[in-house]
């Protein structure tokens, strides 16, 4: 449900990474606790690249990966770690403390980003502006 | 961990590339130089179990070598790949956290009102709004809504500010309030005149929490007729409240759902989580809520 302003969001990160040079390629870490549906999220990034190919196409070549992270539960009392397969249950399995928080699961990052270079017919990207200017022009 | 990632041709499947155990938490030396979605078995660490596998994939991973020999081009002209671990909320963080500075600055405490629909959000604001008015409690309220005025319409008259945002009017239909909306919201809004200030967000169970809106506390009205294992289906919504306002309680006799479940299953998922039962058909009810709500209040005078 929310995976299009989560595209929205990652848009705005990517394009600042990539300071005006055209994207390949964006890999995103998301948690499960996020409810990100997968499909979705790459549905709605197809969108994104879709409405960059109508603009700057800066994004349309930008193949997004997912890397999805299961939940992993810490207890503060007894100090296990356990890895929730299925249902959520903020329960220490070992100890059935309720003091437990999530130590993975809650990720919602943009990893990286892979960005183009400007060839030689494209002097003047801030990268190259310093090598450009001094080969003597 | 599992890699999920689509094609050109629309396919999409899943990799679950780290079948190695890992000894502890740490990304920063992950640099993916990869182009082929295998990692160096020395290089990525994480502190967990391999994740069930979605799609078909086969070990070979045989689309994704033909999609990244078609990538070589891009690799021969120049692809540099950029590290940027940057959250994907940052920025709307960054503006709840303003938000939060301008309510402080004001001494206004914020509640943000989090349901489904239907739950009756507005019946139970609409109360407190009374409850406000009779108390000398100056009360604003944010009023979020995809379409329609007709929530902001049955707010008035109680003395409040509405602030009325239609997410389906220039921000994309949202299903949710988000803190650059409320902010926009707020300046319709006298905060300096005003004591407590109620977000009501979007009825969904799933966006609202994700989108920190910079309030002090989110409390969400649940309806009991919605039955007692939504707390298991939507553990992140019922996280992210302190408060349960447990609805539609004079239904209970004409119902299956059984109140003491729903607090068994919102306990697995929130245990701090306070549950008070309500009900619009008896305004006493309501009591136990006012005074959660007056111990959080600044006090005046």
């Amino acid at each position: 449900m929310h995976e299009l302003s989560l595209c929205e969001s990652i848009r705005d990160v990517v394009l600042t990474a990539a300071q005006g040079r055209p994207v390949t390629g964006v890999t995103v870490r998301i948690g499960r606790l996020r409810q990100v549906v997968p499909e979705s999220l790459l549905f709605c990034w197809d969108a994104i690249r879709h409405e960059s190919a109508r603009g700057d196409g800066l994004l349309a070549d930008a193949e997004m990966a997912i890397e999805e992270v299961p939940v992993t539960l810490a207890c503060a009392n007894c100090g296990k770690q356990t890895l929730v397969e299925d249902d959520l249950a903020m329960l220490c399995p070992g100890c059935f403390a309720t003091a437990v928080e999530p130590v993975t699961g809650t990720e919602c990052l943009v990893l990286t980003v892979d960005v183009r270079e400007a060839g030689a017919d494209r002097a003047g990207i801030a990268d190259h502006a310093a090598a450009g200017a001094g080969m003597g022009s | 961990m599992g890699r999920f990632h689509r094609h050109a041709d629309g396919t999409t499947h899943a990799h679950d590339d780290h079948e190695h155990d890992h000894e502890d938490h740490d990304h920063v030396d992950h640099e993916h130089v990869d182009r082929h979605h295998d990692h160096d078995p020395g290089g990525h660490k994480h502190g967990l179990g391999p994740a069930p596998r979605r799609g078909g994939a086969s070990p070979e991973h045989p689309e994704a070598r033909e999609r990244e020999v078609g990538d070589h081009s891009a690799y021969e002209t120049g692809t540099t790949r950029v590290a940027v671990l940057t959250s994907i909320f940052a920025e709307n963080d960054r503006a709840a956290d303003g938000n939060r500075a301008a309510f402080d600055a004001a001494g206004v405490v914020v509640i943000n009102v989090m349901s489904s629909p239907g739950a009756g959000k507005t019946t139970v604001l609409a109360a407190t709004l009374a409850w406000c008015r009779d108390a000398g409690i100056r009360a604003g309220v944010i009023e979020g809504d995809i379409e329609t005025s007709l929530d902001a319409e049955r707010l008035a008259g109680y003395g409040a500010q509405v602030s009325l945002l239609n997410t389906g009017a220039g921000f994309g239909g949202e299903c949710h309030l988000d803190a650059p909306m409320v902010a926009h919201a707020l300046r319709r809004l006298d905060l300096d005149s005003l004591d407590v200030v109620f977000v009501e967000n979007v009825g969904n169970l799933v966006c609202p929490a994700e989108f920190d809106v910079g309030a002090h506390h989110s409390v969400m009205v649940y309806a009991i007729t919605e039955g007692e294992e939504k707390p298991l289906k939507y553990p992140v919504m019922f996280r992210a409240c302190e408060l349960v306002l447990l609805n539609k309680m004079d239904l209970v006799p004409y119902l299956d759902a059984d109140p003491e479940d729903f607090r068994a299953h919102l306990a697995r998922v929130n245990p701090a989580a306070t549950v008070l039962p309500v009900t619009s058909r008896d305004l006493t009810s309501y009591e136990p809520w006012f005074a959660w709500l007056s111990a959080r209040l600044p006090t005046r005078g």
